[in-house]
This record gives structure tokens, sequence and C-alpha cells, in this order.
């Protein structure tokens, strides 16, 4: 009796320690980001929560699983340095949710209209060109994520990939980068709130740089230009971040483009 | 012998005409200021710079043959992808125009675009000789010092003939300045180019608007949304077609498939160009502002002979004041000659 009733607890044991296994390696992004992240959160940052789950595998792993609920709330406060991982676009009808760009036409306003691109897989409305998590997994804050050289390829797609995968658009896939030449992107929040400068987000397109910061590299916020800003969860880093930015000079001069990325927040 | 009042006299008229000759020089000197030429000439530069990849026949050739891929694909949709899919019953005219609406808006917009989009090609075309003349004079950002250090020149020579009363040799310096100012457009090819710049201003002039860009960079959009939709939505569509397959749909449709085919090619050539356009509408007025190109080498002609010619006279002054031969003066000041003549 006493060893089937020992059997019966190493089997619920092992069974939650799959099982608490298999969470930590989930599908959910967020999750994942905010656990992998607790070890390298600092300040005001503070969580129990990762060397809990990272003994997860070791036969103590359900007393250790059931430790998360303790785990003191992370706070994502102050200066955020580190990546902004995006969340990739998708489109259920008009329904658009994720990551994603849009472009103003040039004399519209925020609200339009907006240029259609024929090659996104929104089909309720193509005027959503989506985003997909690059090779970094989205945008550094505090340090660049310059375009290659060349940044286009033989085709002429763009081949900058570090903070999202290159966008098909009029045929054509651009690539996302924050070049060296200017500061590189910093965020902060406060209370749940987002604000900073992405100066450097360039959008490389057609063979040509396209400045689609905000503010622009001097600073200023012309046309359609509108400041950074979003909410982060203080919990969980998850975080929705928008502005806009008046395309100066080249093929789409007084064209504006959207930009709206969502993800969790790893911090470096 | 000459009277001392006849030598004074003349000796006034001396000095006035180096003086003249002065002024003709400060006059070349400040003229790029005037005309706000160092702003200007840069800007010009600029553009000559920026559209020197678009002013070659092999470009012109390639949009004209773009133009010609997107009107056979334009075509071939409109007569015959369309009428296969609305002739099938699986959707009618009204609904085709509704659900494929970038085909049908370029449809309807291609031929006004054709017609700009060809008049731009032209423009380009016609204005390669011209644009080449622009191209082989001294670089734009030079062209004010071309008025500015012979301007300078000249006056500072005639500043220094005057303090030394009428220097012959100076005088002789001042003049080889006025000629070389006279010769300067002749060197720089400036009577055949500088006409030919002023005829390119005045072709891109209707070309080289804010509006006229913002069209064309409207035509980019229509077009590029027409071709993403008939290689993505339109050809698709027709090739679930009963009878149809996507090897089928892309024979039946050559002219749609080269137009997909191409597209990355005239993105690349396009956007560029577009690019180069919107960039230079600035730039164009800045160089539209300045005289009509016409005119430079006459800016140059004009003040040369004068000064020249000042000095010439001036020279001639200095030898009646003496009752000399001109060159028996070269080494002498006149003044302290006639000083000495006055002497009893």
């Amino acid at each position: 009796m006493k060893a089937q009733r020992h059997q019966r607890l190493f089997a619920v044991l092992a069974a939650a320690a799959v099982f608490g296994t298999a969470c930590g390696s989930s599908g959910s992004s967020a999750s994942t980001t905010t656990t992998a992240a607790a070890p390298a959160i600092t300040g005001a940052q503070q969580t129990t929560a990762a060397p809990t789950t990272a003994a997860a595998p070791e036969t103590t792993a359900a007393p250790q699983t059931t430790a998360a609920p303790v785990t003191t709330v992370a706070q994502f406060e102050g200066d955020l340095t580190g990546i902004f991982k995006l969340t990739a676009g998708a489109c259920a009808g008009t329904a658009v949710s994720g990551s994603y760009f849009r472009m103003v036409q040039a004399g519209g306003t925020a609200d339009g209209p907006f240029i259609p691109n024929t090659d996104s897989p929104c089909a309720g409305d193509p005027t959503y060109s989506l985003l997909a998590p690059g090779t970094d997994g989205g945008l550094a804050t505090g340090r660049s994520q310059p375009a290659p050289d060349p940044a286009f390829d033989a085709s002429g797609n763009a081949t900058a990939a570090a903070i999202a995968q290159p966008v098909k658009f009029f045929g054509v896939a651009f690539g996302l980068a924050t070049d060296k030449a200017t500061d590189p992107p910093a965020l902060s929040a406060a209370a749940g709130k987002l604000s900073g400068q992405v100066k450097a987000w360039t959008a490389y397109y057609a063979g040509a740089p396209f400045n689609q910061g905000s503010p622009k590299p001097d600073g200023s916020k012309p046309g359609l230009t509108t400041d950074v800003t979003g909410t982060i969860d203080p919990a969980t880093g998850a975080f929705v971040i928008e502005w806009s930015s008046l395309i100066v000079g080249g093929s789409f001069d007084s064209f504006t483009g959207i930009w709206h990325l969502e993800g969790v927040f790893q911090p470096a | 012998m000459v009277g001392a009042e006849c030598v004074d006299a003349r000796r006034w008229v001396r000095r006035s005409l180096v003086v003249a000759a002065v002024v003709v020089g400060l006059g070349l000197a400040v003229a790029p200021a005037a005309f706000g030429m160092f702003s200007r000439a840069p800007k010009g530069g600029e553009m000559i710079t920026e559209f020197r990849p678009f002013m070659t026949p092999q470009k012109v050739e390639a949009f004209r043959g773009y133009l010609d891929v997107i009107d056979r694909a334009e075509v071939e949709s409109r007569t015959k992808l369309r009428a296969a899919i609305v002739g099938s019953g699986e959707i009618d005219d009204a609904g085709y125009a509704t659900r494929f609406s970038s085909v049908a808006g370029l449809s309807k917009a291609w031929p006004s675009i054709r017609t700009d989009m060809t008049d731009l090609v032209d423009t380009i075309d016609r204005n390669r000789v011209n644009y080449s003349a622009v191209d082989a004079l001294p670089p734009f950002p030079m062209f004010p010092w071309f008025f500015v250090v012979p301007g300078l020149m000249i006056a500072g020579v005639g500043v220094a003939s005057l303090r030394r009363r009428g220097d012959s040799r100076l005088l002789l310096v001042l003049a080889a300045l006025g000629i070389a100012v006279v010769l300067a457009p002749a060197v720089f090819q400036m009577f055949t180019r500088a006409p030919k710049g002023a005829d390119m201003i005045d072709d891109f002039r209707p070309m080289m608007v804010r509006h006229r860009v913002q069209n064309v960079q409207g035509y980019f959009i229509t077009i590029g949304a027409a071709e993403g939709q008939l290689r993505n939505t339109v050809v698709p569509f027709a090739a679930k077609l009963p009878g149809q397959s996507p090897e089928a749909a892309a024979a039946a449709y050559p002219a749609v498939s080269e137009l997909s085919a191409t597209w990355r090619t005239i993105v690349g050539d396009f956007a560029p160009m577009i690019g180069a356009m919107s960039d230079n509408v600035d730039n164009f007025a800045a160089v539209d502002a300045l005289p009509n190109f016409s005119l430079f080498p006459w800016f140059f002609v004009v003040p040369g002979l004068l000064v020249a010619g000042l000095a010439v006279l001036a020279r001639r002054t200095a030898a009646v004041v003496l009752g000399d031969s001109v060159e028996d003066t070269s080494t002498v000041n006149p003044d302290e000659i006639v000083r000495e003549r006055k002497q009893p």
C-alpha cells in the first residue's frame, strides 16, 4: 500500500514536473518572455520566479512551480533598456491585432486615406501591412539595429531583418532598422505609460532609406508626425507603442507612416 | 608741351577710368550675392547630380519599355482577363470593379497616366543633350566664385594702380584681367552650353512642381496597387475558373505575367526617379530663380570688355599726360614726371 502511495505520489510529482516544464516552454510569447527576462531585471523590477522556474525539471519541481503565485509583481518602470519583442500582426476580417504599419497618402490625415498594400495578407483591409518579429525579436532600446550592407538584395528587397521580418509592400519588401547615425531608441515607462523617442527608426524600401522616426533626427515633428506613446503592463511587460512619422523626401515624400507595435518587453 | 591744367585734367580722367574699372570689378564680385547665387548655385549642382542617373538613353529606353509593359498588361487585363472572369458567370462586371477595385482603378486612370508619364519621359529624352551641356559646365557651387575672384582681382589691381598713381604695368595687368574675363565663357563653352541649360530649365519647369510630382507619386500607387491585385488576387481567381490552372492562367495572360515579373525592376527604377523629382523641386526653383542661363556668358563678356577698355584708355591717357609713348611710361610714375615738369 505504502509503495503504491509512493508510486502515485511520484507519478503526480512527475506529471506536475512535466506540466511545469511544458508551461515554461509554451508558445505564449508573453509568458516565455516574462519568465526568461526575470533574471536580468534590475532596479525596480524584482522577482523570485526565475530560479524556481529554472529548477522545474528537477524532482522537486512541483513545489517550486507552485511558488509562482508568490512572485513579487515585476515593475516595468523608468528607462527600459532591452528589446520590445513584437507580437506578429494578424487579421481576421477587418479586425487587426499585433504589430502593423499603415501609410497615409500625401495630404491625408491620421484617419486616412491609407495606401492599400495589395501584398498585405489582410484581405478585409489591405491598408494594414503586418509586422512579424525579426531575428532580434523586435525593437531594441539603448542600442542601434542598423541595416546590413548591402541594404538591398539583387531583387531590390530590403535585407534589414533584425527588428521585423521584411514586409512585402507593392511587390518589394521593406526592412526596418535603427541607424547608427542617429540616437538609439530610448523608451521609458511611468505608471504604465510609455514615452520616449525612436528617432532612428528607418524603413528601407526600393533602394532608399526613409526615416520614419519620431521625432525626426533633428528633433522636429513635421506634418502628421506624433510623439511616441503607448502603454506597458507593469507586471508582464506587455506593451503597445504607437507613433506616426511624415516621410520627408524621396519617392514617398509627404506620405505618413503609422506604426503600431505590440508585444512584450524583455529587459537587457 | 603739356599745360599743367591739361595734365591735371587728364590725370583726373585717368583716375576716373581706373575708378570705373574698380567699380566694375566690385560689381562683378558682388553680383553672386545680389543674385543669391551662393545658396542657389549649390542647389543647382545638387539637382544636376541627382538627375544624372536618369538622363541616359538607356534609362529613357527602360522607362519607355516599362510604360509599354504596363500598357500591355492593362489592355490584357481589361479585355481578356476581366472578360474571362465576368464571362464565367462567377462575378458580374460591377462585381469585378468592386472586388478588384485597384485593377479597375488602373484601367480608368491609365490613359491619363500613360499620357502624362510619356510626356515626362519625352521631356527627359528631349533634354538629354541640354543636360549634358549643363553637366559639362564647371561645378555649380563654383559659379559664384567665377564672379567673385576675378571681380576682386580687378578691384585690387585697380586700387593698387590708383595708389601708385596709374602705374602703367598695373594698367596692363588690369587690361589682361578684363580680357581673361571676356575669354572665360568661350573657354568654358558657355555660349553654346548656357542656352541649352536655359532650354532645359524652360522645358523642365512644368514638370518640376510639387503637384506634378505628387501626381506621379499617385501613379506609382495606382499602378502598384493594380499590379499587386492582379498578381495576388485576380489571376489566382482566374486560375480557379473551370478548365483553368495557375499555369494555364499565366500562359493565358502573358502581358499580366510579364508585368508581375518585371514589377520589382520597375519599382527599382521608378521609385528613385520619383524621389529625385521630389527631392529637387526646391532645387529646381532655386535654379529657376537665377537669371536666365543664356545671359550668363554676357555677365562675363560685358564687364570684361569694360574693364579691358577702361584699362587701355587709362593707360593711353597716362601716356598722353607724359607726352611719351605708352611703352616708355611702363616703369615710370607719371605724377612724379609731371611734378618734375612743373618745376621752373
